[in-house]
């Protein structure tokens, strides 16, 4: 399955404090949908600040205890989205077209 | 992250913030909740600013848990939001966010607020922090 979202990362390194941040974006710009009630565009994101962190890139998968951001964002922001939609989680998975087998934190 | 071929690994303190990203004209600025970005949003008058930075919204109703556009320049909304009274968190933070059309955030303000001793926060109680990040 493709990832369900596209990210975009800022490196910040300016700072009063001479600290290094990260900001990425996490954006399911496939998912639009209507709330029923107010008939609204809605289109969930999530930013993930990484204080103090650093990046390293390689060809090499890491090892196991490193989490996925693309799994990090569907297990998690589903069932707050749900919350915060106040529909359940299977509506919800109605109108993201998820098939049944895709794992959710409900 | 798996991009092109080539694993990204970041590595600190990560925190994750959850918005849904909706554009409708509001009645008033008070429509809205915490999670919202809403980029036609009017923006909130500032009555008062609390320390030297905190603004204060002129609403008649509850101020925290809502997310208020301060101001917009052109592509670039600054939105804000003031803590929760009711958090469990031990943390509390006064957050400015710069939202960018069409990218997302692309910078933010963060401000630590510690609570009274009755563990609410009210704005005449507000005891200032020099812990701000900022970045941009």
């Amino acid at each position: 399955m493709s990832p369900a979202y596209t990210y975009s990362t800022n490196f910040q390194t300016l700072s009063s404090k001479d600290k290094t941040c990260f900001i990425i974006n996490a954006i399911r710009k496939d998912f639009v949908t209507n709330n029923s009630v107010r008939n609204l565009t809605i289109k969930p994101f999530i930013i993930f600040k990484i204080f103090g962190g650093k990046m390293t890139r390689s060809k090499e998968k890491p090892s196991a205890n490193v989490f996925s951001l693309n799994d990090y964002c569907d297990k998690s922001v589903v069932p707050a989205l749900a919350e915060d939609m106040k529909v359940d989680i299977s509506t919800l998975r109605q109108l993201m077209k998820l098939p049944p087998s895709t794992h959710l934190i409900a | 992250m798996y991009n092109k071929g080539i694993y990204e690994i970041c590595a600190g303190f990560i925190t994750a913030e959850f918005f849904n990203l909706v554009s409708f004209k509001q009645v008033n600025a008070l429509q809205t909740n915490r999670t919202i970005i809403n980029t036609e949003a009017t923006p909130v008058t500032v009555g008062d600013w609390v320390g030297d930075s905190l603004p204060v919204p002129v609403a008649n109703d509850m101020i925290d848990r809502k997310m208020f556009l301060l101001k917009r320049n052109n592509d670039d909304f600054i939105f804000f939001c003031h803590p929760s009274p009711a958090s469990d968190s031990p943390l509390s933070f006064y957050n400015e966010y710069v939202y960018r059309r069409n990218y997302g955030i692309i910078a933010f303000k963060s401000k630590y607020l510690t609570k009274a001793k009755s563990n609410e926060i009210s704005l005449s109680q507000i005891y200032d922090s020099d812990e701000y990040y900022y970045f941009r």
